[in-house]
């Protein structure tokens, strides 16, 4: 081990260490050798990891926060929402190999129908959009079958005339809000054009029997989506169209902005593209500027447990004039010393930074536990009822990068302190 | 027993010409050392004595590089040590001075034989080889079954001893010694003052030792004393 990190490590023990413990046996390895810290260097470690906890913990619940919103909008709005404008219409198969054409990266295409409707039931009403989607392509591109929380991804019906009630799955908080278990059905009204008054509404009401309850991971999502097949959707919009949008999943979700530009030139204005990123961008850029807002407000108490630091090894460079004069008696220069007591900075640092990893470990997965256990999110506020933590490597680099600097630079005035020590005041004994 | 300072040229193996030590005062400048002229020769024995105050210590600093005189030089043959920077200096030290103070200045959290490799250490040898050494000179002092004691595990004599096997591991040319005797008892005192003479016997040191104690003092072929600051 370098000299100098030996000596730091030592000189952090506040104590000679006995080479018998206290019971008649041999000490503890960690003991004999030193690297016990004193209660003084133990508290300021304590002080350094709960800083580093927090910002680790606070960086992670960002990212996962961000990245749970992305999988959740991924995960029913697909990568690319892709719709033809104007009168003429194209089959589905057209429309997936000029897609297919047109992106170097496609990987998946399904097509889609919304319609509007209300659910009522229980002297209820709620405002739904009704999503009608190919069983047979849906998997391809969205990811809603694992989203699927009691019962099964059963949509339509099985013939085209069965007599039964279509199949549909709900957003949990449809469910919940309606009492709708698996089996139910329930009613939906949707208000179509009057084809005799221009101004006048008619409506049409379907029944739904719940196959299935779906946690759209969004809570905005899990209030107004009923999920059903394509060919039911265009029954009951009355609808001469085989979709009215495609979702589209290309190889790289990060690029799909890019990818909407690409697509836009390429098919022109007859078509109208969107990424799943749009209608959030401003929101995803908030996120952006509130991690590093938060990075720096946490830093500041990573900052202020340096001065606990910083302070002591100040009380260690007091303490310690018989031995840095002893050393310096003994062949250290200046910058040994100073180098010594930045070592201090260093190892406090390091291990403060390690506790504090863990620490902001324990304190993630407790984190996680809480939101199963207790509704930390208030759901209409974040859109998201339970967000995971995600551990970003760039990001505990730059929290152990940064911490540790700090420690050093608050090690380099106690460092500069000792190494001016005049080296005949510790050997004083008149 | 010549109780006067020598006059010689630069091949001696240390010399001071006119050191002068000043801190200044509210009231003027204090003068600890008053132009002091040394010179020693390669293995002779020097003790230094005068009572507190006197300079004795402050001049032993200065010829052990561990303090700069306000005015005049230190030679170690021919070298002027005021001259050198400090990591040349702490260097030079390492390589060719040892220190043995009146308090044993061991190092609390280390062991006997890791503080005795320190030096060794210090000038750049493998841990296992300054061990090594360590080992065989604490072996022959006498400290055989003490080695992994911490210092405070030792007694008085004991610790001294291993501060004086830190002081020579490194084969320095000159051995300095601040009231070696002076925080043990009679007993001890002595043991330590026979076993500085043979290892200056034995390894042909240089032995430049400051104390109070003037029968200790008078067993040195030269003996010189101090007054305010100057030779009495």
């Amino acid at each position: 081990m370098n000299l100098r990190l030996w000596l730091a490590a030592r000189f952090l023990s506040h104590g000679a260490p006995p080479v018998m413990g206290e019971s008649g046996k041999a000490a503890s390895w960690w003991r004999r050798n030193g690297l016990r810290p004193g209660l003084p260097a133990t508290l300021s470690i304590l002080g350094l990891a709960i800083g580093v906890a927090s910002l680790t913990v606070a960086m992670a619940v960002v990212s996962g926060f961000e990245s749970t919103l992305k999988g959740a909008l991924i995960d029913v709005f697909g990568h690319l929402l892709v719709v033809k404008r104007g009168e003429d219409q194209i089959s589905f198969e057209k429309a997936s190999e000029k897609l297919r054409e047109a992106l170097p990266d496609f990987v998946a295409v399904t097509p889609f129908i919304t319609l509007e409707a209300i659910v009522v039931g229980k002297q209820k009403l709620n405002g739904v959009v009704i999503q009608g989607v190919d069983a047979a392509t849906v998997d391809t591109v969205l990811n809603l079958k694992s989203r699927v929380i009691r019962g099964d991804f059963i949509v339509g019906r099985e013939k085209k005339d069965d007599g039964g009630y279509a199949k549909a799955l709900v957003g949990k908080a449809l469910a919940k809000r309606f009492g709708l278990e698996i089996g139910q059905s329930f009613k939906a009204v949707l208000p179509r054009p009057s084809a005799r008054d221009t101004a006048a509404f008619v409506s049409t009401i379907a029944t739904f029997q719940v196959s299935g309850i779906i946690d759209f991971g969004k809570a905005d999502y899990d209030e107004r989506t009923v999920i059903t097949s394509l060919a039911e959707a265009r029954h009951l919009g009355n609808l001469n169209v085989p979709f009215t949008g495609l979702r589209v999943k290309i190889r790289d979700a990060n690029r799909a902005s890019a990818a909407a530009t690409e697509l836009t030139g390429k098919l022109g204005p007859s078509w109208w593209i969107m990424d799943w990123s749009e209608g959030n961008r401003n929101f995803f850029r908030a996120i952006k500027y509130e991690r590093i807002a938060i990075f720096f407000v946490i830093l500041i108490m990573v900052i202020a447990a340096s001065f606990n630091v910083a302070s002591n090894i100040f009380i260690g460079v007091l303490r310690r004039t018989a031995e840095i004069s002893i050393l310096r008696a003994l062949g250290f220069s200046k910058r040994d010393v100073a180098t010594l007591f930045q070592m201090q900075g260093l190892l406090f640092g390091v291990v403060g930074v390690v506790a504090g990893l863990v620490l902001g470990g324990i304190l993630a997965g407790l984190f996680v536990w809480a939101q199963g256990v207790f509704q930390l999110l208030p759901a209409e506020v974040y859109k998201l009822n339970k967000i995971g933590v995600e551990f970003d490597l760039v990001d505990i680099s730059i929290v152990v990068v940064t911490a540790i600097c700090i420690c050093l630079v608050a090690s380099l005035s106690p460092a500069a302190r000792a190494a001016n020590l005049d080296p005949v005041e510790g050997l004083r004994h008149e | 027993m010549n109780r006067f300072p020598r006059q010689s040229g630069d091949e001696s193996l240390l010399v001071a010409r006119g050191v002068t030590k000043s801190y200044p005062m509210a009231s003027g400048r204090l003068e600890i050392l008053k132009g002091i002229d040394l010179t020693i020769e390669k293995g002779e024995a020097i003790s230094i004595v005068g009572s507190s105050g006197a300079g004795k210590s402050t001049l032993l600093h200065i010829l052990g590089t561990l303090d700069r005189p306000t005015l005049g030089k230190v030679l170690h043959r021919g070298l002027d040590l005021t001259k050198m920077g400090d990591d040349e200096l702490a260097s030079h030290r390492n390589r060719t001075m040892g220190f043995v103070f009146q308090f044993h200045h061991l190092l609390a959290e280390f062991s006997a034989l890791e503080n005795v490799a320190m030096p060794l250490r210090i000038g750049g040898e493998a841990p296992v080889v300054a061990l090594a050494r360590a080992e065989e000179q604490l072996i022959q002092l006498g400290l055989k079954d003490r080695l992994h004691h911490r210092p405070s595990e030792l007694s008085g004599g004991e610790q001294q001893r291993v501060a004086i096997a830190r002081s020579i591991v490194r084969k320095p040319e000159i051995l300095f010694a601040d009231e070696p005797t002076g925080n043990l008892d009679t007993q001890n005192a002595a043991r330590i003052q026979d076993l500085l003479f043979d290892l200056q016997k034995s390894m042909g040191l240089t032995l430049v030792v400051v104390t109070h104690d003037a029968a200790f003092a008078a067993r040195f072929p030269r003996a010189l004393r101090m007054r305010d600051g100057a030779w009495a």
